[in-house]
């Protein structure tokens, strides 16, 4: 691409503009492998008005659920809504759901499986770690579960978890992008016990 | 607010009183009780008069004008009308809540933009009084994306040079900058670089040879926090940084190739060298990513024994805050200047991407293409900044969560360029409508501690933007305005359509009207690389 010609018919515009003092321009000393990075992924992904048609084979599949959750509205945010038997299920659900918004499911496989352990205070802090383990879980392995297996244990006035995942290391070439979640918040956090029904509300920053 | 004084002193109770027990429980009332609580005082601007929630030390104010109020009180009439299970607080419930907090000032205020975020509203701009022992820092006051921000890139290009290669352009902008979930950063980066990083700030990307020395004039802060601690900042939060160093990230984020498309005023337009219409700039929105949103989480537990230690009585669990001058207070804010710092960096970062890709595009150098930042503002932070307040000056602590710092012209703390104009502001607007330049007023800073709005602003849900709109008819539409388009989800494409926030012209034309800043410059999107 030849340099456009009247890149500097614009005396008015430089005239006006501050002054600066000019000062030397050193490249990274990484420049060359940046470079190469950038070839590496040159004219893939992304999605355009030519690649429609894959989006639409796509999102026939999305929309899909894993379990037993839901998507409620949230101004900037989103709700998740996840319910089952007991709370081990519940709780289930909702890593899930999570996982859920940030690719396609139908596209993980249960080719691994993972396991996370830790000790909450108390059932509101419990819901807020087990999210949270997850998401940290995957920013710094990639991991994403389709499926899940909770156990809690109240001990000596707090929680004991273990919560196996099953799934596979997120893909950029394999899987697709969903939303990224940023956080997990306490606000409106809710959870309603019934004898047959656990109930849990979560609001994750998006 | 004596007999609330009362009650917090009983609170002063030992570390291992339950969390609970310092949430205040909420009011139910109707939606006709709610209203005698809120009144207009000016067209663009209502108040919240203390009574609307319990303990409020001063007034809640927001500004809007009459089409965006409807916005802001049909939320309120829903929450009234909701049976409580699920849903959100309202931002004016929220607004409230923070006036509520020890050590505010003035009044909690909040910009056009303003919609229901969690603990703070989005929008929400309160400033805490440094020399109050009981004033407080809040986590939720800064919000999760640590030193979110925008800045703008100029180009001597214009429009019809990039015409034939707009295509092009917008995907090698897509290679140069990954985008998305998962997208790992194309800058090699070891765990000493990140250190430094966050300690430096954008002097480390000027060491580094990512960007340009007087890259640093034209940034809040010079692009970087003193008060930086990167020992403060966990290990989690590092390791959730470090592949993502010069990553745009998702959400509302994005990079765009804009061009100038009207001048409000010549001479200001000018002084930032974006006074040609038809001229073409970039815009980069992002923030601290997951190192940012994990600093946030992690302080957001360890504030919460620091409340149930120092008895702080809050309306709202999210609003976890500590004392600005207890340990916890101390180790937020060192860890939030080191993401903050991590945040100008990632932005140099993608500004010499950015630079790159021009350059590679155009067979020129970033220097010939004059492209220069004009500006770089946060739109997510707390700063210790001075402020008149009943005709004192004072040290606070302002928080701005979803609010741009606009300083009037002759502030010290802005730079020596834009003394005669004040402070640009930069406004993202949605994808495929505009984004505006402003720049701050003495009005501003005497009325709002010299801030104004930060974008558009959420008028719909999500999900509901996800039911209702399709991605082909988004698209087409953008097809139809002649803007290229690189999205990593399907999904955001319906999530972030424009109908799906309020629209930023009113909100801009409403801060302008209120005086709190000023149009300079609007900005139209030819080409969109997002998350």
């Amino acid at each position: 691409m030849p340099a456009p010609q009247n890149r500097y018919r614009l005396s008015r515009l430089t005239r006006s503009r501050p002054s600066y003092t000019s000062t030397p321009r050193t490249l990274p000393s990484n420049s060359s492998s940046i470079a190469i990075a950038v070839e590496e992924r040159g004219g893939r992904g992304g999605v355009n008005k030519d690649s429609l048609k894959d989006m639409e084979a796509k999102s026939a599949a999305h929309g899909k659920v894993h379990g037993n959750y839901e998507y409620l509205p949230h101004t900037a945010d989103i709700q998740l809504h996840s319910w089952g038997p007991t709370l081990n299920d519940t709780l289930s659900s909702l890593c899930i759901a999570m996982f859920g918004y940030m690719t396609d499911l139908t596209y993980i496989n249960l080719s691994s499986e993972q396991q996370i352990t830790f000790k909450a205070d108390n059932l509101n802090n419990l819901i807020f770690k087990i999210l949270d383990e997850w998401l940290v879980h995957f920013h710094t392995t990639g991991f994403i579960c389709k499926e899940m297996v909770t156990q809690v244990k109240e001990e000596g006035g707090g929680w004991e978890v273990e919560c196996v995942g099953k799934g596979e290391n997120f893909d950029i070439e394999k899987h697709t992008q969903g939303t990224e979640v940023k956080a997990i918040t306490y606000s409106n956090l809710q959870i309603h016990q019934k004898t047959d029904k656990v109930d849990i509300y979560v609001i994750i920053d998006i | 607010m004596s007999s609330f004084a009362e009650k917090t002193g009983d609170c002063g109770a030992p570390s291992t009183t339950p969390a609970v027990s310092t949430v205040r429980p909420r009011i139910v009332r109707t939606y006709e009780e709610h209203m005698k609580y809120i009144k207009k005082l000016t067209p663009n601007s209502w108040q919240i008069l203390p009574g609307f929630v319990p303990g409020m030390r001063v007034p809640g104010i927001f500004y809007v004008n009459e089409r965006l109020e409807q916005l802001m009180l049909s939320e309120l009439q829903q929450s009234c009308d909701g049976t409580g299970i699920g849903g959100f607080i309202p931002a004016c419930s929220q607004i409230a809540n923070v006036a509520a907090l020890p050590g505010i000032v003035k009044s909690s205020i909040a910009m056009p933009d303003v919609h229901s975020g969690y603990g703070f509203s989005i929008g929400n701009v309160a400033a805490f009084d440094m020399n109050d022992k009981d004033a407080i820092v809040s986590p939720g006051g800064v919000g999760f994306d640590i030193n979110c921000g925008v800045r703008l890139l100029r180009t001597n290009l214009f429009e019809k040079d990039i015409e034939g290669v707009k295509e092009n352009l917008a995907q090698s902008l897509f290679d140069h900058i990954p985008v998305g979930v998962g997208s790992k950063g194309v800058i090699p980066t070891s765990p000493s670089d990140l250190d430094s990083a966050l300690e430096l700030g954008m002097d480390w990307s000027l060491r580094e040879g990512y960007a340009w020395a007087e890259d640093k004039e034209h940034v809040e802060e010079y692009g970087r926090m003193l008060q930086a601690d990167p020992r403060k900042v966990s290990k989690r939060a590092k390791k959730r940084g470090l592949p993502q160093l010069g990553t745009l990230g998702a959400g509302n984020h994005y990079c765009e190739i804009q061009i100038v498309d009207e001048v409000h005023d010549q001479k200001a337009a000018n002084r930032m060298g974006i006074g040609a219409r038809g001229q073409v700039v970039v815009m980069i929105h992002s923030g601290s990513r997951g190192l940012g949103h994990q600093v946030a989480t992690d302080s957001l537990v360890e504030m919460e024994r620091a409340m149930a230690r120092d008895g702080i009585v809050v309306n709202d669990r999210q609003l976890a805050c500590a004392k600005i001058h207890s340990t916890e207070g101390q180790n937020y804010l060192a860890a939030m200047s080191a993401a903050a710092n991590f945040a100008w960096v990632n932005r140099s970062a993608m500004t010499f991407l950015a630079r790159q890709t021009f350059a590679k595009m155009f067979s020129s150098t970033p220097d010939d293409l004059d492209m220069h930042v004009v500006y770089d503002v946060s739109h997510n932070i707390a700063k210790v900044e001075q402020h008149v307040v009943d005709d004192q000056l004072r040290t606070l602590l302002v928080h701005r969560k979803g609010a741009t710092r606009a300083f009037p012209p002759h502030h010290p703390l802005i730079p020596v360029d834009y003394q005669f104009t004040g402070q640009p502001v930069l406004i993202g607007g949605t994808m495929g409508t505009c984004s505006y330049v402003l720049a701050g007023t003495q009005k501003g800073m005497d009325e709002t501690f010299g801030s104004t709005c930060h974008g558009a602003g959420r008028a719909q849900s999500r999900a509901k933007s996800r039911r209702q709109l399709s991605y082909t008819d988004v698209l087409d539409n953008l097809n139809k305005k002649g803007i290229s388009i690189r999205v990593a989800s399907p999904k955001l494409v319906m999530e972030e359509a424009p109908e799906s926030y309020k629209d930023v012209t009113e909100v801009v034309n409403t801060c302008h009207d209120a005086g709190i800043s000023k149009k300079v410059v609007k900005l139209r999107p030819v080409a969109v690389v997002k998350g």
